[in-house]
């Protein structure tokens, strides 16, 4: 691109020269039919076309750089400096740039605008020229030092292109920018105080409700305690609401901040298994990790992919009530992981709901939500986690067989469009340490009436003496 | 006889609440702003202050300053009763000097009374060590 400017910058300079003192001199007809065709060029453009001598004296100008500063081609060539086209104050701006670049004072204007090209030969940077309205146009300069046969200085020619649409766009990306980010931080402000006001007075719904549970006076009747478990429970379930949603605009806002480290995934999964333990046993469900030998360190939020796989994980319980939830690690030959699955041998979603049940409050069914609880904003928070980590959520299901969701480490770039805002998750580094082998498949939690709790607990810690650093969660 | 709690709480639904659900093991007194609990503490000090962080005019940590200011109800432990339930907000409580941090709403009152009777266990033992080395 450069070379090619500086091709064309060439040709023009010479077409300047002509042009300035030319064709008076009877040249031969092909030369002649080349000037012409320079000239119209030079017409034609909208590029600022200056050609001076070896002391910045403009010796030939285009139309358009004519018009720039108002003045007639009769009074500038031989009359004014190169200087004339430039913004006095970006001169001085540049001249005492390059005194520091260069560790020697430059002071004549004419220096700051040509030193460069004189030593290297040719110069590229953006200008303020001063138009002679008094205006400012903003253009990206290409100077070049013009030398005769015996490397002689015999002048410059510069080609200056109107940025002004340029900068403008660049200052309205700028400013609305900066407007979408004053944006975000109202909406997370308002919804932080807006969630502050609503938990004021759930507080206080919730806290007598309790206490009125407790019946101390023994004078309310079996429906009247009915009834008030149902104020607490919907109490509760809106209090889970706004702190989800709080959640959620958190993690829309970019306001949640990663802590990367080295993280032995295996080991988060077989922790965040026995987490859920109480959970799975109240429904009957059996969990199995399912985590190969040898799998390498993954830099990442231990935390934030713990939460990740127990909201897949919780889910997939709730939905298969004595069925089997089982999280797998799938490696890379290189034993990366590349996939956290969640299998669950629930009721399935059917095919056209698939990338719906990630919108908020949508849950597959009517009445799903009725019957089997949750804020209906559980998978949406979680896919917005994991794209906030550089991972994607992916889900396969059969009605009546199940679902797998999983936790897609590296995903395809092409796969999200919102992917490219996030930043990429750094690459998978394999550490020694944890290649020891681990058995094919632990049971985390057995099913209910299974092993008894403290073999149960024997079980998850030999694993997780086995499995090296363990992430802090 | 029960350990006397003063509450220090302006919205009226979350005094109701507290005392409520304290009366049954502490004497409880209850106070909507900050001056008004400390004239009638300077008249008998209770064991320990469950303080509310935002309290119109003079908030929560304005009465700490004066509680720790005052010759005779210096050492009186200090919970902090707040809303704000920020990740380092408790760090940020104690190094204020409040003795402890409890949270609103009060899912668990059990932790409520945990907070209370470790900072009145503590203050126990410090005044008996005090008598001790007087």
């Amino acid at each position: 691109m450069t070379w090619l400017v500086a091709g064309c910058t060439l040709l023009v300079a010479a077409a300047l020269a002509g042009y300035a003192v030319g064709a008076s001199r009877g040249q031969e007809p092909a030369r002649g039919q080349l000037l012409e065709f320079y000239r119209g060029i030079l017409n034609q453009t909208n590029s600022l076309i200056i050609a001076t001598d070896a002391n910045g004296i403009v010796r030939g100008v285009n139309p358009s750089a004519a018009a720039a500063i108002g003045c007639t081609e009769d009074e500038i060539v031989g009359r004014m400096s190169v200087t004339a086209f430039v913004d006095p104050d970006a001169l001085r701006a540049r001249a005492a740039q390059l005194s520091i670049d260069r560790g020697q004072p430059v002071r004549s204007p004419v220096d700051a605008m040509l030193v460069v090209a004189r030593e290297t030969g040719q110069e590229e940077r953006e200008w303020r020229f001063r138009r002679h309205d008094g205006s400012v146009l903003p253009v990206m300069a290409h100077t070049t030092a013009l030398r005769d046969r015996g490397g002689n200085l015999t002048g410059y020619a510069l080609v200056a292109t109107d940025i002004s649409a340029h900068v403008e766009q660049e200052v309205a990306l700028e400013e609305a920018r900066a407007a979408a980010e004053r944006a975000s931080r109202a909406k997370s402000e308002f919804l932080s105080n807006m969630s502050h006001e609503l938990r004021t007075p759930l507080n206080s719904v919730i806290g007598f409700t309790s206490l009125l549970l407790k019946n101390k006076h023994g004078n309310l009747t079996t429906p009247d305690l009915l009834y008030l478990q149902r104020v607490s429970a919907n109490a509760r379930h809106l209090l889970g609401l706004i702190n989800t949603i709080l959640d959620l605009s958190k993690v829309e806002a970019g306001r949640v901040d990663l802590v990367v480290e080295p993280v032995d995934v295996g080991t988060l999964v077989r922790e965040t298994l026995g987490e859920l333990e109480a959970q799975a046993l109240a429904r009957g469900t059996r969990l199995v990790a399912d985590v190969p030998p040898g799998v390498a360190m993954l830099d990442t939020d231990a935390a934030k992919l713990k939460q990740v796989i127990i909201n897949l994980a919780a889910n997939a319980i709730k939905f298969s009530e004595r069925g089997t939830v089982t999280v797998r690690v799938a490696t890379d030959a290189a034993g990366r992981p590349t996939r956290i699955d969640v299998e669950d041998t629930g009721i399935g979603i059917p095919a056209d709901k698939l990338e719906s049940i990630f919108e908020p409050f949508d849950q597959g069914a009517e009445g799903t939500s009725r019957q089997y609880g949750g804020t209906g904003l559980g998978l949406t928070i979680t896919r917005a986690l994991a794209r906030r980590m550089g991972f994607d959520i992916r889900v396969t299901s059969a009605v009546g067989v199940g679902s797998t969701f999983s936790v897609v480490i590296n995903p395809a770039p092409a796969s999200t469009i919102t992917l490219v805002a996030a930043p990429a998750a750094r690459a998978p580094r394999h550490d020694e340490a944890t290649a020891l082998p681990v058995a094919e498949e632990i049971p985390a939690v057995a099913a209910a009436g299974g092993l008894p709790a403290p073999a149960r607990r024997g079980t998850l810690k030999v694993v997780r003496s086995d499995g090296g650093a363990r992430p802090s969660a | 006889m029960l350990p006397l709690v003063c509450v220090v709480e302006d919205n009226p639904d979350n005094q109701l609440l507290v005392q409520a659900i304290l009366e049954d093991r502490y004497a409880v007194r209850a106070y909507s702003d900050g001056p008004s609990a400390l004239a009638a503490m300077r008249e008998s000090p209770p064991d320990v202050v469950l303080l509310d962080i935002s309290l119109p005019g003079m908030d929560g940590p304005d009465v700490l300053d004066a509680i720790r200011n005052d010759e005779m109800l210096r050492s009186l432990p200090v919970v902090a009763f707040t809303a704000h339930a920020m990740r380092g907000d408790a760090e940020h409580f104690l190094s204020l000097g409040f003795d402890g941090y409890v949270t609103k709403p009060i899912v668990d009152e059990m932790l409520l009374f945990d907070t209370l009777d470790r900072c009145l266990t503590r203050a126990r033992r410090s005044a008996i060590a005090s008598q001790g080395a007087a």
